[in-house]
């Protein structure tokens, strides 16, 4: 009886899946090896389609919130209106305070501020999967490897962590594995942060320490600078630790611009990298 | 799938990944990676070269976890493609 016998199919080099896939992958491929060996001009060649993708993502946000419930929106934009009034009539507050201690006490000898570059974020989560940041400037707009970032109000938000001549990576501090000694509340008690992603920040802290939901948490620097505030605190109740969710000043998913400046040694001896490569 | 089918649909997750949230081209990687087995290592690796920064992650897990998907999927392709009829 003649025996019919069929070659095992190799899925290697199944001609069906071969060609285009293998494509992508050394077109890829050469992309990865020219960002490494032409950084510049990788990030020249691809940021138009990361603006691009940007505005589109943009366009269709203001598209989708279109179809939002008016009456809410309505609400909450009266709701946040007033509260911009609020907080304007406090910072008049505030600054005349300033004045009057300023001018009871004298001028303080406090150095001139730190120059500060203005840079649009090009690229950011959750389009980005990590929680990192692309910035349009680079070397040849003044900035440098190590510079802390700040987002809305002077909130510190991460660290350039790689620089071309045109665009720059920014580090965040929510990233997994990034570690900021900040302290909590007007006591100051310290506290480590820690990054856990998606622009969030946790802490193990012991009971006894008493914080409360809504404390500010802070990052030393030039002044206190508010890096978030305690969303919740959870843990079993027999322990004597407690879990410290905090939610960031800053969201990290809409940050249009961003201003970088050297802060001096405070903020960057306050990160605890979590790698042995050094910032 | 017809092979334009499947260059369209390749091109169409590569190009997700600047426009779309990562969570869209990695799930459509995945789901392509049947037809073809690289499109997950491609989209990694895309994923790592546009974003991936230095202390943002130890590893880059685009990378990593697009090949570990595109050798099951290989593996997966190899099971259902063999036969042989003695």
């Amino acid at each position: 009886m003649k025996k019919t016998y069929l070659a095992k199919r190799n899925a290697l080099l199944s001609p069906s899946g071969f060609s285009g896939g293998v494509l992508a992958l050394i077109i890829i491929g050469l992309l990865v090896v020219c960002r490494f060996l032409l950084p510049g001009l990788f990030l020249t060649a691809t940021m138009p389609f990361v603006r691009a993708g940007d505005s589109v993502s943009r366009s269709f946000g203001d598209a989708l919130g279109g179809f939002g419930n008016r009456v809410a929106l309505t609400v909450s934009n009266e709701h946040l209106t007033q509260q911009n009034e609020a907080l304007a009539v406090e910072n008049r507050t505030l600054a005349d305070k300033i004045a009057s201690l300023t001018a009871l006490l004298g001028a303080t000898s406090a150095p001139a501020a730190q120059p500060a570059v203005v840079a649009p974020v090009v690229a950011r989560p959750p389009i980005s999967p990590y929680d990192s940041l692309v910035i349009s400037g680079g070397t040849d707009a003044g900035i440098s490897d190590g510079m802390e970032v700040f987002g809305t109000g002077g909130v510190p938000i991460g660290v350039v962590s790689s620089v071309t001549n045109a665009f720059a990576r920014v580090t965040l501090f929510t990233a997994p594995g990034e570690s900021l000694a900040a302290w909590v509340g007007t006591a100051h008690v310290p506290l480590t942060i820690s990054g856990v992603g998606a622009g969030a920040f946790t802490a193990e802290a012991p009971r006894s320490a008493g914080f409360t939901e809504g404390e500010t948490v802070y990052a030393p620097g030039p002044g206190a600078l508010p890096v978030g505030t305690i969303g919740s605190l959870t843990g079993a109740a027999a322990s004597p630790t407690v879990t410290v969710h905090i939610v960031p000043a800053t969201n990290p998913f809409s940050i249009a611009y961003v201003v970088l400046r050297d802060a001096g040694t405070s903020l960057t001896s306050a990160l605890t990298c979590a790698s042995s490569t050094a910032l | 799938m017809s092979v334009t089918a499947r260059g369209l649909s390749l091109a169409a997750t590569l190009l997700a990944v600047f426009v779309l949230p990562w969570v869209i081209p990695a799930l459509a990687s995945l789901a392509l990676a049947l037809w073809v087995p690289l499109a997950p290592l491609s989209t990694g690796l895309l994923f790592d070269a546009l974003y991936y920064a230095p202390h943002a992650a130890r590893i880059p897990w685009g990378t990593v976890l697009g090949l570990s998907v595109t050798i099951l999927a290989y593996l997966v392709r190899g099971r259902l493609a063999a036969g042989i009829i003695a």
